[in-house]
């Protein structure tokens, strides 16, 4: 019989997250997986709580999506995702953590603002990021 | 500050040049993408299905219901496997004896479902077949009552009644589990023990023994005994991986596969158009496991 250690929640509930927001679903799973206690991607990407040590595992966890995710889409949001750590770290620690030039940068965040399929709270974050580029 | 699973080295992160942010896979964001990604989400990319065990509850409900298939003992054969034990927590649950409720069950597939053909009576088009099944349960049981209870009141002129015939097998139930909470919390275990199974070789068949691993080491077993995730490090170390981006990758990617063959199954009890994941939730919610 299926264990429930939670008893408020069965623990394949998860499942059904395909049908309620497929699009982030895969981030929101990566960042439950590796964080404890996370309950989002877009949440841990926006929140002044998580720590610089944070944005660098971020970065690091979804440069692997970008680059070996399974499907075309998924490499696209580990990109935009990828960048989002980036900028989360320019405004909530003012610290640079990629060894990109400025101008790469600014094409990247460029891109994720254009982004229809990004949450208005992750444009917000890029675009003040944007202003913290160091030239 | 949230803890990172793991604990990878901070400093060796950036110890490599960073690539740059767009490299050129992801420079097209085409609507073709979206479309590649959402369509294997919606499941359009469905695996073939061609065995019993992976058809889906309505094709084998209309195989079973019709006589003249020469599959139509492997189809009942297949379907009576999924609702065994929910039947029976069923019936269990109805305060009868674990013998008593054995013998009801299997009265209830001979005597209901294949003597009055209630895959005959089963629509895809009017309501869910787990909800006829229990309705037809649970009539089978009054009826079961009812007789026991007038075999009593008319025992015969040579009848010599069996001490344990006085409470026709029901006893005081030995859980609070209502009937029909039973029958769910069985049928949705049943669910996700098939739906393993069918993820379990659709993986090794694509030569995913490592995503199949780690998803059964970090999910599956916590889920199914209580067991603790096995830590990303030792998974890593084990397949030769990344550390813990490499890990939580290839999981999540496992994920995705059950979470989309679960919710197949789900649909494939509904009538058309129902949404799977509105019946998980109304499952969970009744089995009071929500929020």
């Amino acid at each position: 019989m299926i264990e429930n250690n939670n008893e408020t929640q069965h623990p394949i509930e998860w499942a059904m997250e395909t049908d309620v927001d497929p699009f982030f679903m895969l981030a929101n799973w990566l960042v439950r997986d590796a964080f404890e206690n996370a309950e989002g991607a877009i949440q841990i990407l926006t929140s002044e709580e998580t720590s610089l040590n944070d944005f660098r595992n971020l970065k690091r966890l979804f440069k692997h999506l970008r680059t070996q995710g399974e499907l075309p889409a998924d490499r696209r949001l580990g990109a935009r995702l990828y960048a989002a750590s980036i900028a989360g770290a320019l405004v909530n620690h003012e610290r640079m953590i990629s060894v990109q030039s400025s101008q790469r940068l600014h094409e990247a965040f460029d891109d994720f603002t254009k982004d229809g399929d990004m949450p208005d709270s992750l444009i917000d974050l890029v675009r003040k990021a944007t202003t913290l580029i160091p030239e | 500050m949230v803890k990172m699973n793991g604990e990878p080295d901070p400093q060796a992160m950036n110890a490599k040049p960073e690539k740059p942010v767009r490299q050129p896979e992801i420079k097209d964001s085409s609507e073709k993408e979206i479309q590649d990604w959402r369509s294997v989400v919606d499941g359009e990319k469905r695996p073939s299905q061609d065995s019993s065990s992976t058809a889906t509850s309505w094709t084998l409900i209309q195989d079973a219901a019709n006589t003249k298939s020469p599959t139509t003992v492997t189809s009942r054969d297949e379907l009576m496997k999924r609702y065994w034990s929910a039947v029976f927590a069923y019936i269990r649950s109805s305060g009868r004896s674990e013998q008593k409720a054995e013998d009801l069950t299997q009265g209830f597939f001979c005597d209901v479902v294949i003597g009055r053909d209630l895959f005959d009576r089963a629509d895809s088009t009017r309501g869910r077949f787990r909800s006829l099944l229990m309705s037809a349960v649970r009539n089978y049981l009054a009826d079961d009552y009812r007789m026991q209870n007038a075999k009593r009141r008319s025992p015969g002129s040579n009848a010599i009644r069996r001490i344990d015939d006085e409470n026709s097998g029901i006893e005081p139930k030995s859980s609070e589990t209502d009937p029909e909470s039973a029958f769910n919390i069985r049928w949705v275990d049943e669910l996700i023990n098939r739906t393993s199974d069918q993820v379990r070789e659709q993986l090794l068949g694509e030569g995913k023994v490592m995503h199949w691993d780690i998803f059964q080491n970090r999910i599956l077993k916590p889920c199914l005994t209580g067991a603790a995730p096995t830590p990303h490090e030792e998974l890593a170390e084990k397949w030769g991986l990344r550390g813990l981006p490499q890990v939580s990758n290839l999981l999540v990617s496992a994920k995705r596969s059950f979470a989309k063959m679960l919710l197949d199954n789900v649909r494939a009890t509904l009538p058309k158009g129902a949404s799977a994941s509105n019946e998980l939730n109304e499952l969970f919610n009744a089995l009071g496991m929500r929020k």
